[in-house]
């Protein structure tokens, strides 16, 4: 079809008056038909109305041509589309003058044919002015006209055509609405989401002014008739709703919620608070003295310890899980806890175990993930051979239980690690162990603190204290009594009696310790000891040892033997007993080498003395005489040699004095003779002491015997003598 | 009766569509929106086993292998079975399969069943030019099956997830009958 930017309007001009008039005659035709169309009840006349071209559409300006007459006469009352024959705009348009015989021969036909069709169109109008009073009459004949017009119309002028239907839609819609509201609802309802959609994308205000008033109740209604809906599509979006709100306006949002959150926060505080006040209030209790104590220890602060234990803690879970593929081997979950996904949890746990140590590893240190925490929650992960417990923990959990869960999973490594590195995801192929060792670690987690709950552990704790304590008391009374009973009855036999024999309780037996000198009195005490207390067997642990012989008995024995030998002639001994080493130190002389060895083996023999030290001399130069001339009882000068040597002999043997014994031959008056040798060995004496020896050690004797080595055979001066004998003063040898 | 698990990895290139298949066979659903996975995603599937203990798929998406960086061996310890990705499309990405095998292996047991997905069928533009390598795949001794799989239409996605626990079961029964 023609479009308004057409140059068609420009040609009109050149094809002249008589186009002018026809075309001023359609367009009254079009008029009349029009309102003909749009009141059917008016009477008004087509004709009558003065239309300014002005106010025409564009696409009326540049109707074509009319049609060839014989379409008309065909088909009187339907407008076909006109064949148009317009030059191609680039073309000059033809003047008149170019081609003129057969222009005005075109025209004048065109005339004629107008001037015929508007004869015959009068004609007809003037019959449907007849008419008009019948309007249904004159509306049926003229329904197939109206709908090809109105096809026509759409296309050539939406604004007229709009024009003419407005008035009448509201009516007709009315008017069918009120013949059969069903259809109308389901010929409307197809395009309606269509027609809101367009609104809403071309004016989103207008349509939100619309409905705003109705969503709020709309939502009420929905909400009442399915309240799982309202919620099952709002939920998804309501978390980005709040997130969102809280980045746009965030104080508003505290605002909003502090009330509900801040109440939950401050009741938790408030017992928190009443908690530390209580384990403050009760600081001077044992408890918080312990606690003290702990806090010292520990080297942390007392009201951490407090915190913590105000807090508490809870397991929520523990895990054990296969260290290389995450697999779940066991999972507890305390039933009445929320019930954590294992699998998956394992699964991510064991995947940032993997990478913390295959990304946060430095170059030759191991790093190993302890714990994750989360709210007021934490994971603690501790890891041995291949596995590693996961333990979800609320609260903060105290050393003693981090210390229960090692040695937990120690235990569990060792008793059960080869299952556990072989698993192939059967849970089955664990060994029960396992389960007994984690059921004790969750039992383990401490109870929220029993104010005034019976202390069942301190009392097992005394019980396992005082009940043996009490049964060996028991015991020990029993075999104390014993022992006193055998004590008294060996003290009673007198043989027994001097030695200490100790009866002493050991285990279920009676042992005898202690020393006797044989084993008859050590069978004796057995014996006794079996009598007393028949029914505990008795171990007889007495030894038998030589008993050290008694001092003075030894002392008086040396004493003896010493007096023996020295009734010996030419004996002078002294033994000396040295109580400290029982040892005997023999002095003094003795006649020959004979002698010597029969004193060391007498004292030897005596028993219990153990050691004999004799230097004890020969005697030597005593043999010597000091000869005298006839009558006569001076000391010859050639004797004085003989004398200092006996000197020197006593000066070596201080403990030893001498007999001089003066002697006289047979001859002659015995009184005289007797003088001459008292005489002799007087002078023999002095000239001792003159020599420096002590008198006491020299004892002067007179005998009237020959000397004992001479017989009366031999010459009579080897009588006229003095002699030595040695002795040991007996003041000496006490 | 208590149920096994078995992790199980899909390794592969970025972007060949291992989180798509694990979509696919979990979810039901496909997105065309790429979205690289970081680390790893660790998802479950419990297949029922009517005469036996039921087989949980513990089934760990591990991030590509991209030129930059390679797969992290740990998150491949212990697995029990892979399922090893390529996209039909990228003959590049077909030809890594002999090595993310080598990887696992190299890791784990080296008797792991191994089963190869050839993924984005239902875009496939060249056919034919990866016959060899195919052919080569379908006769290596841990390569159980080679599936040409759509994680979008759904094409082979279950039955190679199947046929994949069929094998782990087979595994898992002949060892424990070794062990007894």
């Amino acid at each position: 079809m023609l479009s308004p930017e057409n140059p068609l309007k420009n040609q009109a001009a050149p094809i002249g008056a008589a186009d002018q008039d026809i075309d001023q005659s359609l367009k009254s035709l079009v008029d009349i038909l029009l309102d003909i169309d749009a009141d059917q009840t008016a009477k008004s006349s087509a004709t009558a109305r003065k239309v300014s071209p002005e106010s025409w559409p564009p696409e009326l300006m540049v109707l074509p041509p009319p049609p060839q007459p014989s379409v008309f006469s065909a088909k009187p009352l339907t407008l076909e589309p006109p064949q148009v024959h317009i030059k191609p705009p680039g073309q000059p348009p033809s003047s008149s003058t170019a081609k003129p015989p057969q222009q005005s021969e075109f025209l004048r036909q065109a005339q004629n044919d107008i001037r015929f069709v508007l004869g015959r169109l009068d004609e007809k109008v003037t019959r449907l002015e007849r008419k008009i009073d019948q309007p249904t009459e004159l509306i049926n004949p003229l329904l197939p006209l109206i709908t090809e017009l109105l096809t026509l119309k759409h296309t050539e002028s939406n604004h007229s055509l709009l024009q003419a239907l407005v008035p009448l839609i509201d009516q007709v819609i009315q008017l069918r609405a009120q013949q059969d509201q069903a259809k109308m609802g389901a010929a409307i309802g197809d395009i309606l989401p269509a027609a809101i959609a367009h609104q809403i994308q071309h004016s989103p205000a207008a349509i939100a002014k619309a409905i705003a008033p109705e969503i709020a109740l709309s939502i009420q209604e929905q909400a009442q008739l399915d309240p799982e809906a309202i919620a099952q599509s709002l939920g998804p979006q309501m978390g980005e709703a709040i997130k969102n709100q809280i980045l746009v306006e965030r104080e508003a949002m505290v605002d909003a919620l502090y009330p509900v959150i801040g109440n939950t926060i401050s009741k938790y505080m408030v017992e928190v608070v009443k908690s530390i006040n209580d384990k403050v209030e009760a600081s001077l209790s044992p408890e918080g003295i312990l606690r003290k104590v702990r806090a010292r220890i520990r080297g942390v602060s007392e009201a951490e310890l407090i915190l913590q234990e105000s807090v508490g803690f809870k397991v929520q879970a523990i895990l054990l899980i296969h260290k290389a593929s995450g697999l779940v081997m066991r999972d507890l979950q305390p039933a009445s806890s929320f019930q954590i996904e294992a699998d998956m949890l394992a699964g991510m746990l064991t995947a940032i175990r993997s990478f913390v140590s295959e990304c946060m590893t430095q170059p030759d240190t191991d790093s190993e993930l302890h714990q994750i925490e989360y709210n007021a929650s934490k994971i603690v992960l501790e890891v041995a051979g291949y596995c590693y417990l996961a333990v979800i923990i609320k609260g903060e959990p105290s050393p003693a239980f981090i210390e229960k869960i090692r040695t937990t999973l120690g235990q569990i490594v060792l008793k059960s690690g080869k299952a556990i590195a072989y698993y192939d995801g059967d849970p089955g192929n664990i060994p029960a162990s396992v389960d007994l060792c984690l059921d004790r670690l969750l039992a383990a987690e401490p109870k929220p603190a029993p104010a005034a709950k019976f202390p069942v552990g301190i009392a097992v704790l005394l019980g396992l204290i005082l009940i043996p304590l009490g049964f060996f008391s028991y015991r020990s009374y029993v075999a104390h009594k014993v022992e006193l009973k055998t004590a008294d009855a060996l003290d009673g036999v007198p043989e027994l009696s001097v030695y200490r024999i100790v009866p002493k309780v050991e285990g279920s037996k009676l042992t005898l310790t202690g020393r006797l000198p044989n084993d008859a009195l050590r069978q004796q005490a057995a014996v006794v000891a079996a009598q007393v207390a028949p029914n505990w067997p008795v171990a007889n642990q007495i030894l038998t040892v030589d008993v050290p012989a008694d001092p003075t008995r030894i002392a008086g024995e040396v004493e003896r033997v010493a007096w023996i030998f020295n009734q010996k002639p030419g004996v002078a001994i002294a033994a000396q007993h040295q109580f400290n080493s029982n040892s005997v130190d023999v002095t003094g002389i003795v006649a020959d080498f004979q002698d010597s060895q029969q004193l060391t083996q007498a004292l030897k023999k005596i028993p219990g003395l153990a050691k004999v030290t004799s230097t004890v001399q020969i005697r030597p130069v005593l043999e010597s005489q000091i000869y005298f001339d006839l009558n006569s009882a001076q000391v010859e000068a050639s004797n004085l040699a003989r004398l200092r040597s006996i000197r020197q002999f006593l000066d070596q043997n201080p403990s030893v004095a001498l007999k001089i014994i003066g002697h006289s031959d047979p001859t002659g008056e015995q009184s005289r003779n007797q003088q001459l040798s008292r005489e002799r060995a007087r002078n023999v004496q002095q000239v001792l002491i003159t020599e420096g020896i002590s008198p006491t050690r020299l004892q002067v004797q007179v005998s009237d015997q020959l000397p004992p080595s001479i017989t009366p055979q031999q010459p009579l001066r080897l009588s006229r003598s003095v002699r030595f004998e040695v002795f040991i003063p007996v003041q000496k040898r006490e | 009766m208590s149920v096994i698990s078995k992790k199980i990895c899909m390794v592969g290139d970025f972007g060949v569509g291992k989180t798509s298949l694990v979509r696919r066979f979990l979810d039901r659903q496909f997105s065309d929106h790429y979205l690289s996975t970081i680390g790893v995603k660790i998802s479950r599937k419990l297949i029922p086993v009517p005469t036996d203990q039921d087989l949980q798929l513990i089934i760990w998406d591990i991030e590509g292998k991209t030129q930059f960086q390679s797969i992290t061996p740990h998150y491949l310890e212990g697995a029990m079975g892979a399922v090893i990705v390529a996209d039909l499309n990228r003959p590049e990405t077909i030809e890594h399969i002999q090595s993310h095998i080598q990887l696992l292996t190299s890791v784990n047991s080296s008797t792991i069943p191994c089963l190869v997905a050839l993924n984005k069928v239902d875009t496939i533009t060249k056919s034919g030019q990866e016959r060899s390598v195919i052919a080569e795949l379908e006769v290596h001794p841990q390569v159980v099956t080679v599936c040409q799989t759509s994680a979008k239409t759904g094409q082979c996605v279950d039955q190679m997830f199947e046929s994949l626990a069929q094998r782990l079961l087979e595994h898992h029964h002949a060892r424990t009958s070794e062990r007894s």
